[in-house]
């Protein structure tokens, strides 16, 4: 992979990149590795019938469908959030952009048991939302609203530095050519964010498709209604059926690399866009 | 929370007001309903639970709480959280220089590519980062044999728990590190290098002052990482009670049997824990950002 | 100290930074490598600095063979474009640096150490910043500091990159005179790159004017100026009238009429290249090139006007003396007084 460079002024090249690649190779390719191959076990049509078996099916259209629905909503609060963020002044600003990062720095279990006791039937939101009928805990709902919780910072950080850095005169000259404010953002504004906005939706999308620790507590568990894929694999691996579980795992994991694959053909449609600008 | 707009334009210069702000900014009441549900969404989602966390841990007194902290179980979590934490911060804080070094210093072809390998552990869900450690160390594993035979225990072990939490922290030191030195540049340790210093001379002189803050702020975040990770444990660990319970698990555990009490008490260290990381990384930031030399006067 | 430099070639893929580049430069030369930016001259600055090493060629010093040495073997003072001053360092330990990390058989005392950076400090005239941090100090000082650092280590060449390159216009000014004087000072063999032609011309003993990879002429700065040896160094130095022309039989054309001057080699289609105060106004003739003034602005000795030539109305700008008064309207003819007439009208 790593053609040594031309020789360098700076020393330490061989070092640095042999420990580096000897220390991916053995803690994170060969272990992933190890999955696939592990695959092999199954035949293809084995494979199939366990990726295809109602269960395993539910399963992955829970996390896939709620992620996506939960990584939607973080799209459209992580703008609101970063513009009233950046562009506004208002008391407790700073303490709030401090607080959009606990839920990527609080442990997942907390979050787990503090949402699933916030949400339960006698919660501080649970017991009004249930007075209205609103069943969250235990539900599907529940597991969207744990996966919407998880999603917060993606799309905040990656569009704030952008809209930070945002030239000021860009707003300007569309206002001097006439354009309303709402045409000056819908127009100017939200497309030179577009990277940025896809990429922390991808984010948040790929996070919360395999989030384990902040739903389980939430999500009820019922096979076939609120049973996520990763819980699944769990089971599976519980019932010492490694190769159903490991399955599951490679159907999310080549998910994970087709968001990394996109994730880093938007990067680059980025700098492109940013290199034809400057 | 109550809100107050600031520059809400209530003078008599109203109209002219409204005017020039125009351009920049959107009608006040616009400003206040998007202030407004930002800090309705946050304050739901993050601040509540946070609250939540430590209401329910002291909702039976000071010293219910201190009680459950103290009792054996849950010391013997802490203790092997720590443990577990050291071990792979410090591996992953070589790994992550040695990586950073490589990325940022040299021209290379494939760097792309091991950029993204880094990255790999945050986009893969920590269940599957437990699995594999399953299926190279588990009784049906590649190695599982081959170990039971020798009587080594790495699965439901301690070894696994650390590596679950190294697997899963991998990318944090080094994708702190990497930006940051690309920023800086070479050409610090290249005047160093030609008045003479050798290598390590050069790193430890001249490049590691310049990164101490991102690297003391990646370690932060790799072991508040190492010390809440869930899942990926959780796979690896097979909840043997005071011996391969991390705080997270016995969370769950006391969790599941209604000791709620004792159950948030824990998350209460941990939610603690991180806190204390995001205050030292607001900190930290603006260290960093002082640490840049502006170029140009 | 000389350096030789023989066939140095350097690509970054496709792109030729350098190619086939020859050198000499002799003791206690200050010399300028001049250039448009992606000419080669700080490649192949940072090859003799040992920061890079070239894909083909040799580069000795005093005759020896320095691509066998590292970077930190070759006793040379590097001033880097952004000075590179170690931030976290104050100024004295910032031009101490190079003395502490000697190997201990020939390091200083610290005693020795102190009085050396003094010494520098006094030379670079900052002695009173030793305890500053380099974000304390202006552009101008930190330009400094970067070459009392490098001299150190008593090089046996000093090289700068763009050393004034992120100054404003009044400090430039300033150490220009003083890198000169600095320079008869220590008398080490000194090469400089910039991309300012004036600072070229006014600090160096000769320039080697470089581009697309290439030298195109070595020489004093006098030589460079008035014979200029390509187009290219024609229209980068100094401002000249580049008019298109066409040779045949030693006639030179421009457009159908023929103008009364030689063309020196030149055939085919060319260029014929004029600085601005070379043109001489006279009245209407034959052989000259004929124009209307358009427009005349007067500053200091001299007379900038706009002609339009006669024929197509292409305009050119003139520098006349003030001697010769002229008024927007007045029929002229412009005899090229020196000029060069370059083959080709790339």
């Amino acid at each position: 992979m790593s053609a040594a460079p031309k020789r360098s002024a700076l020393p330490g090249f061989g070092l640095s990149m042999g420990l580096t690649l000897t220390w991916l190779s053995l803690l994170i390719l060969i272990p992933l590795a190890g999955l696939f191959v592990k695959t092999a076990d199954l035949s293809l049509s084995q494979f199939l019938d366990t990726v295809t078996s109602n269960r395993t099916l539910h399963a992955l259209r829970i996390s896939f469908g709620l992620a996506f629905a939960a990584a939607v909503v973080n799209l459209v609060a992580g703008l609101i959030i970063v513009w009233a963020l950046v562009r506004y002044r208002f008391p407790g600003r700073r303490l709030f952009d401090a607080i959009v990062d606990i839920p990527f720095a609080l442990p997942t279990a907390v979050a787990g048991i503090a949402l699933t006791t916030l949400f339960a039937q006698n919660g501080w939101l649970g017991a009004p939302l249930a007075s209205l009928g609103i069943k969250v805990a235990f539900t599907p709902l529940g597991i969207f609203l744990a996966m919407v919780f998880i999603g917060i910072p993606f799309v905040v950080r990656t569009v704030q530095p952008v809209l930070i850095d945002l030239d000021v005169e860009i707003e300007e000259a569309a206002a001097c050519l006439g354009a309303s404010r709402w045409q000056t953002i819908t127009r100017v504004i939200i497309p030179s964010l577009t990277p940025a906005i896809l990429t922390g939706f991808a984010l948040a999308f790929a996070r919360a498709v395999g989030e384990y620790g902040s739903v389980i507590f939430i999500a009820g568990n019922l096979p076939n209604v609120s049973e996520i894929a990763p819980l699944l694999i769990v089971i599976r691996l519980s019932e010492f059926r490694y190769a159903d579980a490991t399955a599951i795992a490679v159907v999310m994991l080549v998910f994970s690399f087709l968001i990394i694959f996109l994730l880093n053909r938007l990067q680059r449609w980025a700098q492109t866009r940013a290199l034809a600008v400057s | 929370m109550t809100i107050t707009i600031i520059n809400s334009p209530v003078t008599v210069e109203r109209a002219q007001s409204v005017a020039r702000q125009d351009l920049h900014t959107e009608p006040w009441l616009v400003r206040g309903i998007i202030i407004g549900v930002a800090v309705m969404f946050l304050t739901v989602f993050v601040v509540l639970p946070l609250i939540l966390v430590f209401s329910e841990a002291l909702s039976k007194g000071v010293g219910f709480y201190l009680a459950a902290l103290a009792d054996s179980e849950a010391l013997s979590a802490i203790w092997l959280t720590l443990i577990t934490a050291v071990i792979s911060v410090s591996l992953n804080l070589v790994f992550g220089v040695a990586a950073a070094w490589a990325v940022a210093k040299f021209e290379f072809r494939g760097k792309t590519l091991l950029v993204t390998l880094i990255d790999l552990p945050f986009s893969v869900s920590p269940v599957i980062s437990g699995l594999v450690f399953v299926l190279l160390f588990g009784a049906q594993g590649f190695f599982g044999p081959w170990l039971m035979s020798h009587g080594i225990n790495i699965l439901f072990a301690v070894p696994a728990i650390v590596l679950a939490t190294t697997f899963v922290t991998f990318p944090f030191v080094a994708r702190e590190l990497i930006p940051l030195m690309q920023e800086q540049g070479s050409q610090e340790e290249e005047a160093a290098i030609s008045l003479g210093a050798s290598g390590w001379r050069t790193f430890v002189v001249v490049t590691l002052p310049n990164i101490k803050w991102g690297l003391l702020y990646g370690v932060l975040l790799c072991n508040a990482r190492a010390m809440g990770e869930f899942g990926a444990v959780s796979v690896v660990s097979g909840h043997i009670r005071g011996e391969t319970n991390t705080m997270p698990l016995l969370v769950e555990i006391l969790y599941n049997e209604y000791q709620l009490v004792a159950s948030f008490a824990i998350a209460s260290l941990l939610a603690l824990l991180a806190l204390l990381t995001l205050i030292a990384k607001t900190i930290l930031e603006g260290q960093i950002e002082e640490g840049q030399l502006p170029r140009d006067d | 100290m000389t350096i030789e430099v023989r066939n140095i070639v350097k690509q970054y893929g496709a792109f030729k930074a350098l190619d086939n580049v020859d050198l000499r430069v002799a003791d206690g030369e200050l010399l300028a490598l001049l250039g448009p930016s992606g000419s080669g001259k700080t490649s192949l600055l940072r090859i003799i600095a040992g920061l890079d090493w070239p894909d083909a060629g040799e580069v000795s010093f005093d005759g020896e063979n320095a691509l066998a040495r590292g970077a930190g073997e070759r006793h040379v003072g590097f001033v880097f474009q952004h000075y590179a001053l170690f931030r976290h360092m104050s100024v004295f330990e910032n031009v101490a640096f190079g003395l502490r990390v000697q190997p201990r058989a020939v390091r200083k005392s610290e005693a020795q150490i102190r009085a050396r950076v003094k010494e520098l400090l006094d030379l670079v005239q900052l002695d009173w910043l030793a305890n500053r941090y380099p974000s304390q100090l202006s552009g101008g000082q930190r330009q400094r500091i970067a070459l009392a650092r490098a001299l150190a280590i008593e090089p046996r060449i000093l090289l700068l990159d763009e050393p004034f390159g992120a100054l404003d216009a009044k400090v430039r000014k300033e150490l220009r005179q003083w890198l000169r004087t600095l320079h008869e000072e220590i008398h080490v063999t000194s090469i400089f790159v910039t991309h300012d032609q004036e600072e070229a011309l006014e600090v160096a003993n000769r320039v080697v004017v470089m581009d697309k990879g290439k030298i195109e002429q070595i020489g004093t700065p006098g030589d460079v100026y008035d014979n200029p040896a390509t187009a290219f160094v024609h229209s980068f130095i100094g401002e000249s009238i580049v008019l298109p022309v066409d040779v045949s039989g030693g006639q030179v054309k421009l457009g159908h009429r023929p103008l009364n001057i030689d063309a020196g080699g030149a055939v085919g289609p060319s260029k014929l290249f004029v600085r601005r105060h070379d043109m001489q106004i006279g009245p209407v003739g034959e052989g000259a090139l004929e124009g209307t003034v358009r427009r005349v602005r007067t500053f200091g000795p001299i007379q900038r006007a706009d002609i339009a030539l006669s024929g197509d109305d292409t305009l050119v700008e003139i520098d006349a003396p003030r001697d010769r008064p002229l008024t927007a309207g007045d029929a002229i003819s412009l005899q090229p007084r020196r000029y060069r007439i370059f083959a080709g009208q790339e």
